[in-house]
């Protein structure tokens, strides 16, 4: 109202001077302004005089405009409703100018067949913008199913265009659109539609509608950033356009950005009758595994259009998703019942089974989906991808062709297309349960370490659950994290390094990232007791549950592996900021800060680690077999633990405060840690100390610090940091010890055991810096550079064992040291460990080593000693072909041969 | 012994005329004193390497450095005036079928389309080093330029005879080069003769040290930026993975170095004419083995494994008997 007061006395300076027709067209321009610039009010008091008694069409179809774009749609209609006097004048014609934008309020609303009498009676009456009528009435042959019509309907727009000098704005809006709808079926139309929207813009200067449709088509081609750009140039003058919000909105869910939702809630403050944004929430509410609110927006939309198939979609797959199955059957009656060749339910619901890990589920929606309506494309690839997901590689490979010939911008069936045919430089080696993927180049080193881990946690993990997934396990590893990523998303950057999809395990190899920063043993284990929870489950364990005892499983498997607590960790739990155990699932699907989801792994774990000292294992079980029931986890824990939810989140924490109740004191001073930082470091690679502050003025202020708070482990590790860069060794340790007294797990390698262990290596107490570096391997399963530090030292003292064990560690992290394995060969066979020889000297090979002579000479021997005689000749053979007159290989030849000296 | 040492050597002993090895190896302009260092820690493992591990004599093995007092190895200065000096002292020296080995240690550069090793005061181009290269006339010539920006020189000095090495490909691979240091590292220790001949071939130096430099940039987590060429075929293109099957590789497969070890027991076997009929047999089978391998995609596995082992063990008899003569006992 602000803007009308502003506004007002201008236009009656106007009145005193100018005709009364030039008064109204001033009026109607100052209207229209105030409008796009997002002053609604202001735009109808300026309209207000200009429809009281008169016509007015071009002043009402504004008004209305203004209205409907505010959520109040019966004003809208009501302002398209001629008074008594006006339709007694020139009723006819006023009536059928205004009918098309009736017709398109009725439709906003579902009111169909009252939508569809309106915009016939706008070509019957020939109005100025019937062609835009005719636009609606093959929209709604569209949504009510009868697709051959609607596309007649929007086909003879091409003909419109080619034959007409000059089309309106308007026209060239409905032409933009049916081109659009054409699109369907020849995705090249998309290029013609985009510029009959600018030519709509430029016909139609200030008018927000051509950017928003040229935003919404770019959306619709996957190119974000272009449909940004247009809802920008729309938001800047208006920033509460609604449709251009929405656009935004969209286009942030589509970019992954978190800031969609409270976009989509933006739309809302100018128009609560949003349909689009309250279906944009719901969504994004249901992918957050919250059924409940995306229920609520779903019937808050359908309140404003009972018709709106996009919001019935969303309904269904919240009642689905709930369990609520006769309200779910409900939602699909009512969907069959306006549209039978609907897809968009079916496919909604494949979209929010696969979020909920319920592949096969997916595929039988999407199929649904596409049987529906087979240019259903988006649909199509969703049953691809599943297909994909659940061991269908080769129908879901040519579906993904399919998908990609209807809709070739599809970035996500591209970047699969393209993954798969990359599928030709791999093998694919099969064992008891398992069909394992392995890229070409590292297929020969991998092998004989992938095929003996896998099988070994899933003997290990058939005899803890007692149970068995469905085999043969597909196991998938990429060399590439953007090819890892793409198999499970379509897209790159995906930040994790292994997903189970059942009986598919999709993970990175270990040469996808650098020595150290992961463990793909660990993570194999953890991605197969995934496909264990999921097979026990029939896929409805919840995520948290899955996630925790998969981490458990790790760390059941080798005490080193697996997430443990951390001060930041303890620090956010201690400070209330992690979930009740009775809520952990959102702390995975909807965390609150970005370190959220690393912690509720390690806190899931840890209650993992409590039901099982406390309840047992077969306590474990009976909730995954709950689970498969369709049981919920409060259900579940009130029937197996005997604790309703706030008595089972009160004595897991107590068990939590019990446990870290001296690591808790320790770190309780952390200051909170800044958005992607740990308070204390987590590691720091070769970090032993080096770059720590080490002036005189920081160690002073660190002294006062530990003086002040001498139970602060960060305080201490600072304080020893800062000495030990200052050449003060014995003050060091003195504070590193104390610091690990005050936490004795930790786990970073920049803690008090790897700078322990260089003041003993410096002092030449390199069994002590052994012993350190041991003890904290024994906490870090990525410690690459700490077990190879630990068997130098071991080999220095003549430690075989030690130094042995040291270097299995090391090559289990990272196996792409040809010296590692020459040396853990050499020592399996002092050892008397002929099968870890014959391993070790393979994995030599199998690194192309520049000497390949020497290298099947000893892998010869190897197998030799092995008692492999035939495959050890034909390494002999290997080894000589290359250096015929190879002593060693020919004098051990004859020795083959029973020719010996 | 390696018993194809032997052969070479009996063979040169017996009859053919000896083949001298001469090596100058030029460390050129440090510009800073770690680089500098490192060049001339380089060379100078080269030069005793030379020395010590293939019995060059000081005259045969020349080091020609930026600073003549930064190590007791160093025969003179590394400008335009000493590295004449030494090449045209070499070429009066040499024999006419001795073999010549060059090798550059240091920085170059690439303007243009002239390529340069620099050296301390003027430079020589890749043009100039041609014309000096010439003094050599018909004698084999290798020459490893193991600067930065040295891949226009494999064009520039291609020649009939003539076996060129350099660090990079490309003049725009400029940054410094690894390649020298295991250049030095092959010709060190055994760890380079591939074939385990007993001799080291500029093939194995060649190969050995690019798997290194490679290896040495993945360790670094570093992506590779001197990719090393070989040509020996005079054609001008050289090759990053040259091969004894060519197109290059062939005549640096025989461009070798005897190690001193291999002298010990020559004089037995130059004095046995047994020994030098076995050694003859011996080479034979050999080649018999080349035939086969170069026929190995037409045979049956199976065929080819049984005929191989069949020659591989005669070798191996051949062996026995060759070092028993040889006063190396019973074994290969």
């Amino acid at each position: 109202m602000r803007g009308a007061h502003r506004a007002l006395p201008a236009l009656l300076l106007l009145a005193a001077a100018v005709p009364l027709a030039a008064q109204d067209d001033a009026r109607l321009q100052a209207a229209r302004e105030a409008y796009f610039g997002g002053e609604y009010e202001q735009a109808l008091a300026v309209l207000a005089p200009l429809t009281r008694a008169a016509p007015a069409p071009e002043a009402r179809i504004l008004q209305a405009r203004v209205l409907a774009e505010t959520g109040r749609h019966d004003e809208a209609l009501a302002a398209l409703a001629l008074p008594g006097a006006a339709a007694g004048a020139a009723g006819g014609s006023a009536a059928a100018a205004l009918a098309r934008t009736r017709g398109e309020v009725l439709m906003a609303l579902g009111r169909w067949d009252e939508a569809e009498a309106a915009f016939r009676a706008s070509v019957a009456g020939r109005a100025p913008d019937q062609q835009v009528a005719r636009l609606r009435l093959a929209e709604l042959d569209f949504l009510r199913g009868r697709r051959a019509e609607a596309m007649a309907g929007f086909d003879a727009f091409i003909d419109l265009y080619n034959g007409s000098a000059a089309l309106t704005g308007e026209e060239l809006l409905a032409v933009a659109r049916a081109v659009t709808w054409l699109g369907r079926a020849s995705s090249s139309l998309y290029q013609d539609a985009l510029r009959a929207y600018d030519e709509a813009a430029d016909a139609l200067p200030g008018d927000p509608r051509p950017r928003v449709g040229a935003g919404d088509l770019f959306l619709a081609r996957y190119a974000s950033p272009d449909a940004h750009e247009e809802y920008r140039q729309v938001l800047e003058r208006n920033p509460a356009h609604p449709d251009a919000l929405w656009g935004r909105a969209r286009a942030q869910d589509f970019d992954g950005n978190p800031e969609a939702l409270a976009t989509a809630e933006r739309v809302l403050e100018t128009n609560p009758n949003h349909v689009g944004a309250r279906v944009l929430i719901a969504r994004i509410h249901l992918r957050a595994e919250d059924p409940e609110r995306a229920r609520a927006a779903a019937e808050r939309a359908l309140s404003v259009n009972p018709n709106a198939l996009e919001a019935l979609a969303v309904l269904a797959a919240a009642h689905h998703r709930a369990g609520d199955e006769a309200a779910f059957r409900a939602a699909l009656r009512r969907a069959d019942a306006l549209d039978p060749a609907y897809p968009g339910v079916y496919a909604t619901l494949a979209e929010v089974s696969a979020d909920t890990r319920k592949y096969r589920e997916a595929v039988d929606f999407a199929r649904e989906a596409v049987r529906r309506d087979p240019q259903a494309w988006d649909a199509l690839g969703t049953l691809a991808t599943n297909q994909l997901r659940t061991g269908a590689l080769e129908e879901g490979r040519a579906n993904m062709g399919r998908a990609f010939q209807g809709d070739p911008f599809n970035p996500w069936f591209k970047n699969t297309l393209d993954l798969l045919d990359t599928w030709t430089h791999f093998r694919v080696v099969r064992t008891e349960h398992f069909e394992i993927a392995l890229r070409e180049r590292e297929a020969d080193l991998l092998e004989p370490y992938v095929t003996a881990l896998a099988e070994e946690a899933y003997a290990a993990l058939a005899a803890r659950y007692g149970a068995e997934p469905p085999t043969p396990i597909r196991l998938e590893l990429y060399p590439s994290s953007a090819d890892f990523s793409v198999r499970t998303l379509g897209l790159v950057g995906l930040g994790a390094l292994g997903v189970s999809f059942g009986s598919t395990l999709v993970m990175d190899s270990p040469s996808a990232r650098q020595a150290g920063e992961f463990n793909w043993a660990s993570t194999l284990w953890h991605e197969l007791a995934h496909a264990f929870h999921l097979g026990m489950s029939d896929h409805n364990v919840p995520r948290w549950f899955s996630e925790g005892l998969a981490v458990r499983e790790q760390r059941v498997a080798r005490p080193h592996w697996g997430f443990r607590p951390t001060p930041a960790f303890l620090q956010a739990w201690h400070d209330g900021r992690m979930p009740p155990l009775s809520r952990m699932n959102e702390g995975f699907v909807r965390p609150a800060f970005p370190q959220q989801v690393l912690f509720s792994y390690v806190l899931a774990s840890l209650a993992f680690d409590w039901i099982e000292e406390t309840y047992g294992f077969q306590a474990i079980r009976r909730f995954l077999d709950g689970y498969r029931g369709g049981r919920s986890t409060e259900a579940l824990a009130g029937e197996i633990l005997g604790l309703d939810s706030a008595t089972l989140d009160g004595t897991f924490e107590r068990y939590l405060r019990a446990r870290f109740a001296g690591e808790i004191r320790a770190v309780a001073d952390l200051p909170t840690p800044a958005p992607g930082g740990l308070a204390v470091p987590g590691r720091a690679r070769g970090g032993a100390g080096a770059g720590a502050p080490g002036g005189a003025a920081d160690v002073e202020a660190l002294r006062a610090r530990v003086r002040a708070q001498p139970g602060s482990f960060p305080a201490r590790l600072a304080l020893g940091r800062a000495l030990l860069a200052g050449g003060d060794a014995a003050g060091a340790e003195e504070h590193l010890r104390e610091a690990l007294r005050l936490f004795p797990a930790y786990p970073g390698e920049d803690g008090p055991l790897r700078l322990l262990a260089r003041i003993h290596r410096e002092r030449g107490e390199s069994e002590r810096a052994a012993d350190a570096l041991r003890r904290l391997g024994t906490l870090n399963e990525n410690a690459f550079e700490v077990h190879r530090e630990e068997a130098e030292l071991r080999r220095a003292l003549g430690e075989d064992a030690g130094e042995r064990a040291a270097l299995t560690r090391a090559v289990e992290v990272f196996p792409y040291d040809p010296d590692l394995h020459e040396r853990l060969a050499e020592l399996h066979a002092a050892a008397g460990d002929t099968g870890g020889a014959v391993r070790e000297r393979r994995a030599v090979l199998a690194l192309d080593p520049v000497d390949r002579a020497r290298a099947h000479l000893r892998l010869a021997e190897a197998l030799l000693a092995d008692g492999e005689r035939t495959e050890a000749r034909s390494q002999l053979l290997r080894a000589l072909e290359i250096a015929p007159t190879y002593d060693e290989a020919l004098e051990l030849l004859l020795q083959i041969r029973g020719e010996g000296s | 012994m390696r018993a194809a040492a032997l052969l070479l050597l009996a063979a040169a002993a017996v009859g053919a005329e000896a083949q001298d090895v001469h090596l100058v190896t030029v460390v050129g302009l440090g510009g800073d004193p770690a680089y500098a260092e490192r060049f001339l820690e380089w060379g100078a493992r080269i030069n005793a390497a030379a020395r010590e591990r293939f019995d060059l004599p000081p005259e045969r093995a020349l080091l020609l450095a930026e600073d003549p007092t930064g190590h007791p190895a160093v025969a003179g200065r590394s400008d335009r005036a000493g590295v004449e000096a030494a090449i045209r002292g070499v070429a009066e020296r040499a024999g006419p079928r001795d073999r010549v080995l060059v090798v550059l240690i240091g920085h170059g550069s690439f303007r243009g389309d002239e390529a340069r090793f620099n050296l301390p005061g003027p430079d020589f181009t890749a043009a100039e080093w041609d014309a000096l290269l010439a003094r050599f006339g018909e004698r084999e010539v290798a020459v490893v330029n193991t600067a930065s920006a040295s891949g226009p020189f494999v064009q520039a000095l291609a020649a009939p005879g003539r076996t060129v090495i350099t660090a990079t490909r490309t003049g725009a691979e400029r940054n410094e080069t690894q390649f020298a240091g295991y250049f030095a590292e092959a010709l060190e220790g055994e760890a380079a003769d591939l074939d385990k001949d007993g001799m080291l071939s500029l093939l194995e130096a060649f190969t050995y040290a690019r798997a290194e430099v490679a290896r040495h940039y993945g360790e670094a987590n570093l992506l590779l930026t001197e990719h090393a060429l070989l040509d020996d075929n005079g054609d001008g293109e050289g090759s990053e993975e040259p091969s004894r099957e060519g197109p290059d590789g062939s005549a640096a497969a025989l461009f070798r170095l005897v190690p001193r070890s291999a002298y010990a027991t020559v004089p037995d076997a130059v004095g046995d004419s047994v020994t030098v009929r076995l050694l003859n047999e011996r080479g034979a089978l050999e080649a018999e083995v080349a035939r086969l391998r170069a026929a190995r995609e037409t045979m049956e596995q199976a065929e080819y494994e049984t005929r191989l082992e069949e020659l591989l063990v005669q070798i191996a008899l051949k062996s026995r008997e060759i070092a028993a003569r040889s006063g190396g006992g019973g074994g290969a």
